[in-house]
């Protein structure tokens, strides 16, 4: 090239480009998923990718390849996959042209990941559509299996070449999905960990707590730090406590075995509730990058005063429900469920009360429960204000002894997904009377758009090569610190369950564990 | 002096059945708010049908923007369409929508103004049991010759505060100028100036543009459409996808944009003023030929002819096809030409054997393969997005205007 014939185009950058958002598109690759024949794969994955290319964001050239024991051709494999999505994605749209379409993509090798001839086939069939579909050997790996199999199937990732270790400054492909839980306790999760970084490092590692894809989460720091009227009230000087609620009428569904193991706090608390709690008491990052946001998160996990066997009890409660009746109908106790133990102590409650030692948050406590079989499904997060300085009109602000809170805000995870704002005002009427009123903000009626779904945002985030929204392991390591002394102070003493019954608000420790501290749950 | 007679619940529940079913329900204007203030609280109360059939869903009423549409009544701005598009497009963006109707009488002796409201609901995804309803607000003007001001005094005072408000002018029925009253109003004016000519009106609406733009943001519709063409040139001289260096860019000798018959020509004309501001060319003739026009520029080493040509593309509306070629100048020893055209729902951009792709938006009129553009309720959809000026609108429009006056 000449120099002067350089010159004509003045800028450095292509002019042609100026004013044209930089569009985030996926570049060609392989999505490989592990355990293509499991329910997450039907329920979850194969709709929300579906959805993406509905949407036009994935690339021309995608393959999806699935894999698993289960013998498939890939037309069997596809015809397994369109039925999953009428069944369990009515809400997209679906003709069977788009489908079709769709399904040029989707390919099946059955293998067994528990043997290397299972990995050279796969590394074969792979190789082969990447020549086909021109996907340039970028490959994402999503294990939808059994956390048991993580590590093998990492390794022998690893071992046939299919997984290499890439430096921090080169594009992150290989890429490797996992799905919670991350380890059983925090020894496991070290240890596993410690694993998967000797054939990955960790900006390939893609950990999924798909929380963090739900809309209204995500819109946590958009409330906070896009307004700038509650930010300066998000401290210690005007909110009263806060309360983080994750209930659910259902059961352990069939899953007894599983959640023998795990229990309330692994199941919810040590990932979803303390990244929910991590978003809403974090400081503003300097920047919406992953990193920045990220470090943000984790010093808030630094920040909590750690528990003690001799600060548990009175901090942390746990409840397993017995029999009683949820919407009408009867059902039995937690160890009447299948594959649960007769004289099981996996706790199917539990709620905690956490300090903050830092700056902003010194001596607000915040509540966080968690239990099955509720009286009712809802996820919340309500930030309670404290009561004015003086008081001016007649607030009826007590019944009997209890105290009403006042200014409340409440950010609604599900279902009904929104934010209130509960204020006073004036009665009509000759009489200087205050009532309580919310100011509500829904999701779902106020735009009028389809919601993507949480697994739609965190994959399409994956193949971008975003990891904003996955857990890093420096926060993973942190709950399970957390967590842990309060697993081993409850194996260590065992309790008498069940102690509440199925349909209730929960053990009457719960409420007394906020009684101690002038407070009461709030009534939902 | 009228007497006001108490409604019955049946006539109430009658009302609100029709309000919430679409219907429009004649109101004064003078008490437009009221009477929709008036409507939406019996939607709140549960009223029996009286009959002893099911009660109404239960209704949100939702309002995200004030959206004013307005349009002079003509065969290709019917009442009807435009209330089908206001139906569609309110089903995504909650909004108060306000279909202002134009229509000019020469025998009308008097100006006369007449108001409808209704709502338009649907039900939320998966829940019968709940609506999600918009209000609209229809102004009909009828009068001999149509007085911005008179019908601005209806209009503005129902833009709802401290939201967003558009005003959407599909077509060109009603001139840009005349609408200085109104303006104030809007944070957003949503015209689209896509035509099959080029006309003394169309250089005064661009003019007015250019005068304007720092009161109220502009989006054009004609300027929307053309992203993905701008998207498909600029990739094409980078060098990650169709291998052409941006410096080729300086080597430009001829391009030949096709457009359909009943359509494209201004979006080729924009398209054309984008790109060689981009570059600096210098604009120096523009010719009107049999099929569209030619029009000449200067560059710092080397002349740029870009030919216009109409219906000579696969596609009726729209864009088909633009082709670039290169001078072979320095090491740019370039013979072959790059071509960017549209088939199957996506742009391709060729050069030599290599292809590359830019997806165009999903919308079922381009698996028609008639044309390159997507319908107006989905352009609208785009255009919602965004909010704010765009200054390369503003510099092609420019470079339009130099081509033109």
């Amino acid at each position: 090239m000449t120099g002067s014939i350089s010159m004509a185009v003045e800028n450095s950058a292509n002019p042609l480009l100026a004013g044209l958002e930089p569009e985030r598109q996926v570049e060609p690759l392989s999505f490989v998923i592990f355990g293509a024949n499991g329910d997450l794969t039907k329920r979850k994955l194969i709709p929300a990718v579906y959805a993406l290319f509905m949407q036009g964001l994935l690339p021309r050239s995608f393959v999806l390849l699935g894999t698993s024991r289960t013998h498939f051709s890939h037309e069997e494999f596809r015809n397994a996959m369109k039925e999953a999505l009428l069944k369990f994605a009515s809400d997209l749209p679906f003709t069977e042209e788009s489908w079709q379409r769709f399904a040029s993509s989707l390919y099946y090798q059955a293998a067994d990941s528990g043997t290397e001839t299972g990995f050279e086939d796969i590394k074969k069939t792979l190789f082969a559509l990447d020549e086909k579909h021109g996907t340039h050997g970028r490959h994402v790996f999503y294990l939808s299996t059994s956390p048991s199999l993580y590590l093998p199937i990492i390794k022998g990732l690893g071992k046939s070449g299919l997984v290499v270790k890439t430096r921090a400054n080169e594009p992150a492909y290989p890429r490797v999905v996992i799905e919670k839980p991350f380890g059983h306790d925090l020894a496991s999760s070290l240890n596993l960990d410690e694993q998967i970084h000797e054939v990955l490092r960790e900006h390939q590692i893609y950990r999924i707590d798909h929380y963090l894809g739900k809309e209204t989460v995500q819109n946590i720091m958009v409330f906070r730090f896009a307004n700038a009227i509650f930010e300066p009230l998000w401290n210690r000087n005007h909110i009263d406590h806060i309360q983080v609620t994750n209930a659910e009428t259902l059961g352990v569904e069939g899953r007894g075995a599983y959640y023998e193991e795990a229990g309330a706090l692994r199941d919810m608390m040590q990932n979803h509730l303390m990244q929910l709690m991590a978003l809403v008491l974090m400081e503003p990052p300097i920047a919406m990058d992953a990193e920045s946001t990220r470090d943000e998160k984790n010093k808030v996990l630094k920040s909590l005063r750690p528990l003690t066997s001799a600060t548990i009890d009175e901090n942390a409660v746990r409840g397993q429900y017995g029999p009683g009746f949820i919407l009408g109908s009867q059902v039995p106790g937690y160890r009447q469920e299948p594959s649960v133990a007769d004289s099981s102590q996996t706790a199917t409650f539990a709620a905690l009360r956490l300090s903050v030692d830092n700056w902003r948050w010194s001596g607000v406590p915040i509540y966080v429960r968690t239990g099955k079989r509720l009286a009712k499904s809802i996820t919340e997060v309500a930030v309670v204000f404290k009561d004015p300085p003086h008081r001016l009109f007649d607030n009826p602000d007590k019944v009997g002894q209890t105290h009403i809170p006042g200014n409340v805000l409440v950010m609604q995870i599900q279902p009904d997904e929104g934010i209130s704002l509960k204020f006073a005002t004036k009665q009509p009427g000759p009489n200087t009377t205050v009532r309580w009123l919310n100011m509500d903000f829904k999701y779902g009626s106020a735009f009028g758009t389809r919601t993507p779904t949480a697994y739609e945002r965190l994959i399409l985030d994956c193949l971008h090569g975003d990891p904003s929204l996955f857990a890093r392991s420096d926060f993973v390591e942190a709950s399970w610190q957390y967590i842990q002394p309060i697993i081993e102070h409850w194996e260590n003493n065992a309790l008498d369950f069940p102690n509440y019954a199925a349909g209730s608000w929960g053990p009457a420790a719960s409420d007394a564990l906020l009684a101690r501290t002038g407070h009461t749950w709030r009534r939902l | 002096m009228s007497v006001e007679t108490e409604p019955t619940e049946t006539t109430n529940t009658n009302r609100t059945l029709s309000f919430l079913s679409g219907q429009l329900s004649p109101v004064e204007v003078a008490k437009i708010e009221r009477e929709l203030a008036s409507l939406w609280t019996l939607t709140s109360s549960e009223h029996d049908a009286g009959d002893g059939s099911a009660k109404p869903a239960y209704v949100i009423k939702s309002c995200a923007l004030n959206f004013v549409l307005l349009a002079k009544v003509s065969p290709a701005n019917s009442e009807q369409s435009l209330d089908n598009l206001l139906a569609e497009i309110t089903v995504r963006h909650p909004m108060r929508a306000i279909l202002s109707m134009v229509e000019e009488q020469d025998d009308a002796t008097e100006t006369r103004i007449e108001a409808w409201v209704s709502a338009r609901c649907h039900f939320l995804p998966g829940r019968l049991d709940k609506q999600m309803c918009c209000e609209q607000i229809t102004v009909s003007w009828q009068g001999q010759k149509f007085k911005p001001e008179s019908l601005a005094s209806v209009i503005t005072p129902l833009v709802i505060p401290d939201l967003p408000s558009w005003l959407f002018l599909p077509g060109s029925t009603i001139s840009l100028e005349s609408l200085s009253p109104f303006l104030p109003y809007f944070d957003h004016v949503l015209l689209d100036s896509r035509s099959a000519t080029f006309s003394a009106e169309k250089l005064g609406q661009f003019q007015f543009i250019q005068e304007a733009a720092g009161k109220v943001v502009f989006i054009d519709l004609a300027w929307l459409i053309l992203q993905p063409w701008r998207r498909a040139l600029a990739f094409a001289f980078d060098e990650k996808d169709v291998s052409l260096s941006k410096e080729c860019l300086s080597t430009l000798d001829t391009i030949t944009i096709r457009c359909g018959r009943d359509g494209g020509l201004l979006q080729s004309l924009l398209l054309t003023s984008w790109l060689t501001r981009r570059l600096a060319f210098q604009f120096q003739k523009l010719t009107e030929t049999e099929v569209g026009y030619k029009v000449e520029f200067s560059g710092k080493f080397a002349p740029l002819t870009v030919q216009i040509e109409k219906g000579d593309g696969s596609a009726r509306t729209g864009i088909s096809s633009v082709d670039v070629s290169f001078h072979q100048l320095g090491c740019c020893k370039l013979e072959e030409s790059l071509k960017v055209s549209f088939s199957q729902g996506a742009l391709s951009v060729c050069y030599k054997d290599k292809c590359e792709f830019v997806e165009l938006p999903y919308c079922p009129e381009l698996l028609t393969g008639t044309t390159s553009e997507c319908g107006m309720s989905e352009l609208v959809d785009d255009a919602l997005e965004h909010t704010q000026q765009d200054a390369y609108y503003l510099e092609a429009v420019s470079g339009l205007l130099e081509m033109f006056q």
